[in-house]
């Protein structure tokens, strides 16, 4: 079984490149621009590397003239024309021009463009490079086989990331995602736990802290181990990012351990007026089914009639935002992440506002744009024309893959409101039923049986708590922590606790 | 998810299939007020930390002087509700128009007036209220309310042209609160009355011991460590 990832490794191992030419053909090809080099007219050696690029008679100097033009390109300080340059020379000539996968690494993290080069390197990672090269080019071939749904080669490249490289705390989050992904979660903690440790020795807070804790609190409850989840999950600080999808997914490992209370006590948090205007349906049925569980009817009743009156609205925002443009998307939340106005929902910008990814994709855009625009200074030469063409390709694919990935997203949450809304009808004449029959019964009775409690909870403040009493309003501060202790109100021997 | 409510409003269906012999209000199936609480962390504890605090004072209730002063604090809180302050207080005292009156041509006459100029009390703080206010719906104050009590002595000078200083044993109470403004800074308000008991020179003979109260409001900023 082991075996298998080093096999597709083995396969990936070196490209094929073309018959060696001879030495003559090489002089020849390269005459114009050594003699333009050796006048010091850098220019014209540049343009003469571009017409080399594009004559085909010279195809097997592809990759050493992408090269030897990057490093001019980078001499004239333009950095990002020059990574292009050195992943198509990479894409042409990896043996030839191998030793050149340091500068080009060096480059993206300039430019913030570390993309362009993951499917490069994920085929050609046996290149004749430094140890320190080969560990960040097999993490970056590790993102764009996980990305392709590669998760055995993956988490192979990923074994070859060392300790000391920089990127290492991301390597071993990336693998417990993919161990995860692999359904393999009692083994996907040891490596979240060594990412949580070298990140925090690495100085990675904030949010890459967090996003680790919830992965590692998802391995938990996915390996059922829900109080162990539920301690992962209360770890995320009130103040985080990430802290309202953190309370959401621990009252899942609280229904897990039939603790309905803890559910309505932490899902208190997204009904409260705050996030009227933010995404969590799945929280909205949650909770109504802890409230069903407990019998209570009418308030899980007016728990539906507000998830519709809150959602049917959102439906409508997302059916909106669904017919913009990748394009126009992208620009959408590149305004919001820059401060300025977006018309996109809060809803769909929250989503991505904390997310490295877009926002390593917006610094590559708008180092592009800078490039481009000084390009432009010097439009009268042919490698700048060309260098144009590159960078604003590079652009326009960055910004249709990141736009593209946006609008899958705005689809994906307005599919599921949809459906949500059109099965809350039926749910709603049910609940209508349940709820008058328990009127019947308790009229009939004069008071409900009380049922037994499977979580007994007993509501104290510590010295560096204040226990307040809950009147109906809510106050901001006070999100976050509320208690609720409520006896289930259902028949006796039927079901569920509290 | 559907599917699953469905089975279980299936069952419960069968069990509340009772008919209904009356019809009276009945408070079931809600999550009461009292079902809910609030166990919420303290987001300003004093509890174990030392406060540092710089505050302008005034004694505009004499009745023939007003004063402006300044203070500096130093409070230990031993506990949330229980903590010991030390207080330096200076100022000087300047006549008020009664006082001006009273010299004038009309009456011709100077009050035996003592001027403030110096205080240092060693207070103990009990702040037993903790609360929180909402301001114009916007922003949410959190805030205690403290009394004080301690000893020191005041020194005072006579505004009669013999300027005689009197060091006056003094019992300080006071009631004050505490706008926790964030960052570990708070805006106190304070009313104190330090009640003198003053000898002076000039009525020794005749009146051995003064009592005098010195009312100051104190407004402040303070630092809590953190």
């Amino acid at each position: 079984m082991r075996a298998v990832p080093f096999i597709l490794i083995g396969a990936l191992w070196g490209s094929p490149s073309f018959a060696a030419p001879s030495m003559d053909q090489r002089n020849e090809a390269f005459q114009d621009v050594n003699t333009a080099a050796a006048d010091g007219n850098r220019a014209a050696a540049a343009d003469g590397l571009i017409a080399i690029i594009e004559n085909p008679d010279w195809d097997m100097f592809d990759g050493e003239a992408h090269a030897r033009l990057a490093v001019m390109l980078q001499d004239f300080d333009l950095p990002y024309s020059a990574l292009v340059a050195y992943t198509k020379a990479l894409e042409t000539d990896p043996e030839g021009v191998g030793s050149e996968a340091g500068k080009a690494v060096e480059l993206a993290d300039k430019v913030g463009d570390q993309a362009i080069l993951e499917p490069v390197f994920a085929s050609n990672l046996g290149l004749e490079v430094d140890d320190n090269t080969r560990s960040r080019m097999a993490y970056l071939a590790a993102r764009e086989n996980h990305r392709s749904g590669n998760l055995s080669t993956a988490a192979a490249m990923l074994k070859m990331v060392k300790p000391s490289d920089p990127f290492y705390p991301e390597a071993k989050s990336l693998e417990g995602i993919i161990l995860s992904l692999q359904g393999r979660h009692g083994d996907a903690l040891a490596p979240f736990q060594i990412a949580l440790a070298v990140g925090d020795r690495a100085k990675r807070a904030g949010i890459f802290k967090s996003v680790v804790q919830m992965n590692l609190a998802r391995a938990y409850y996915a390996a059922e181990n829900y109080p162990q989840a539920a301690h992962y999950w209360a770890q995320i600080e009130r103040g985080d990012a990430k802290w309202l999808d953190a309370q959401f997914e621990r009252a899942w490992a609280h229904f897990r351990m039939e603790d309905m209370n803890g559910v309505l006590g932490l899902l208190q948090n997204h009904v409260s007026p705050y996030f009227q205007d933010r995404y969590y349906p799945e929280a909205a049925m949650l909770r109504l089914y802890a409230l069903f569980l407990l019998c209570k009817f009418p308030e899980a009743s007016a728990q539906l009639e507000a998830f519709q009156a809150q959602y049917r609205p959102q439906q409508q925002d997302l059916l909106a935002a669904a017919s913009l443009s990748p394009a126009q998307l992208f620009d959408q939340i590149r305004r919001h992440i820059d401060g300025e106005e977006s018309d996109l929902p809060k809803m769909v910008t929250t989503s991505f506002e904390n997310e490295d990814r877009i926002r390593d994709s917006i610094i590559a855009v708008a180092n592009a744009e800078e490039e481009m625009a000084r390009l432009r200074n010097v439009s009268a030469n042919t490698f700048a024309q060309v260098g144009t063409e590159w960078v604003e390709g590079r652009r326009t694919a960055i910004i249709q893959a990141e736009g593209a990935r946006i609008l899958k997203e705005i689809e994906s949450m307005e599919g599921e409101l949809t459906e949500m809304l059109s099965n809350s009808d039926v749910t709603k004449l049910d609940l209508m039923q349940m709820e008058s029959r328990l009127y019947e019964r308790a009229s009939f009775t004069g008071k409900l049986p009380e049922a037994k409690r499977r979580v007994k909870r007993k509501v104290r403040a510590r010295v560096t708590e204040r226990l307040w009493d809950w009147q109906g309003e809510y106050w901001a501060d006070e999100i976050g922590y509320y208690k609720i202790d409520s006896k289930p109100e259902c028949p006796e021997n039927l079901m569920q606790g509290g | 998810m559907n599917r699953a409510l469905s089975i279980i409003f299936a069952t419960l269906a069968l069990s509340l299939g009772t008919p209904a012999h009356a019809q009276n209000a009945i408070d079931v199936g809600v999550i009461k007020d009292d079902d809910v609480k609030i166990v919420q962390k303290l987001l300003y504890p004093k509890a174990d930390k030392l406060e540092l605090g710089a505050h302008l004072a005034m004694m505009p209730f004499d009745a023939f002087t007003f004063t402006p002063a300044m203070a500096f604090t130093v409070a230990k809180h031993m506990r949330e509700d229980l903590g010991i302050e030390g207080v330096l207080m200076g100022g000087y005292s300047l006549k008020n128009t009664r006082y001006n009156e009273l010299e004038g041509p009309a009456y011709g006459i100077s009050p035996d007036a003592y001027r403030f100029l110096g205080s240092a009390m060693v207070d103990a703080q009990y702040s037993p209220i903790y609360a929180k206010m909402n301001v114009a719906g916007q922003r949410i104050y959190h805030h205690d309310v403290f009394v004080t009590g301690g000893l020191g002595v005041t020194i005072e000078e006579a505004m009669q042209p013999d300027n005689s200083l009197a060091l006056a044993p003094t019992l300080g109470i006071g009631i004050g609160a505490r706008i926790f403004t964030g960052n570990g800074y708070a805006l106190r308000l304070q009313l104190r009355d330090d009640i003198l008991r003053e000898k002076r020179a000039k009525t020794v003979d005749t009146q051995g011991w003064f009592i005098k109260q010195n009312v100051s409001v104190v407004l402040g900023l303070s630092k809590l460590s953190k």
